[in-house]
């Protein structure tokens, strides 16, 4: 419960537009990023990296191949903050 | 990691890196690694006049271009890479990804770069640095760098 209290989703939303040079209105809770806003296995990384640093927490690295949409990130970090 | 270093038996000699980074003359831009461990390095590359970029770089002014300093800050990251125990297969080349450098002042010939590279993130085959390049401890360049292994 506190989790999702703690995470910033708007953050998370401007840290993968910042990332993926997209305006941020461009990244809905469902949209594909690979699919719809050409998202590589690199970007994912940047994407980690900046969040694991924003947030103070550790992602584990096979998590990777799940930074597929907004809603699926919020996820991986709520349950690696718990 | 500051003071007088010149008497020092630097952490890797020049004969050293060429047996880690690829690169060959004229594109070694790392002269001596100073610290190392497994998460951050310092390394320096010493400016001379006597470059052959300052040929035409430019005719009457030579200033030591931008993308050569953040080729000295992508070998370094290289040989960090190479001592935080990841497997270096001889068959992937180090490329960049992604660069994110600022030049905040020119780099002349004369001028001692010490370029400082911190881990941020690492995976297999890929990693994340921050890089801060200076002179005489005041900031040149600073940025961080993505990069990659690929079979080319």
């Amino acid at each position: 419960m506190n989790a999702e209290k703690i995470i910033n989703i708007e953050k998370v939303r401007a840290i993968i537009a910042e990332v993926l040079e997209v305006e941020i209105d461009e990244v809905k809770a469902e949209t594909d990023l690979v699919e719809e806003l050409d998202a590589d296995s690199m970007m994912a990384l940047e994407i980690m990296a900046t969040i694991e640093k924003e947030f103070r927490v550790k992602i584990p690295e096979n998590e990777i191949q799940n930074f597929t949409t907004l809603d699926a990130i919020i996820k991986i970090v709520e349950k690696e903050m718990r | 990691m500051n003071g007088d270093m010149s008497k020092k038996k630097p952490a890797l000699s020049f004969q050293e890196i060429l047996k880690i980074i690829p690169q060959r003359f004229p594109m070694i831009m790392i002269d001596k690694v100073i610290d190392i461990n497994s998460e951050s390095l310092v390394a320096i590359k010493n400016i001379t006049g006597n470059e052959f970029f300052f040929e035409g770089h430019f005719p009457a002014i030579k200033i030591f271009p931008g993308v050569l300093l953040t080729e000295s800050m992508a070998q370094a990251t290289i040989i960090l890479f190479n001592n935080s125990g990841q497997d270096m297969d001889s068959n992937l080349l180090p490329v960049l990804y992604h660069t994110d450098v600022r030049f905040k002042e020119v780099v002349v010939p004369g001028d001692q770069l010490m370029i400082q590279i911190t881990m941020l993130k690492k995976v297999e085959g890929s990693a994340i640095v921050e890089a801060i390049a200076t002179v005489e401890e005041k900031v040149v360049a600073k940025g961080k760098l993505t990069f990659t292994f690929k079979e080319l």
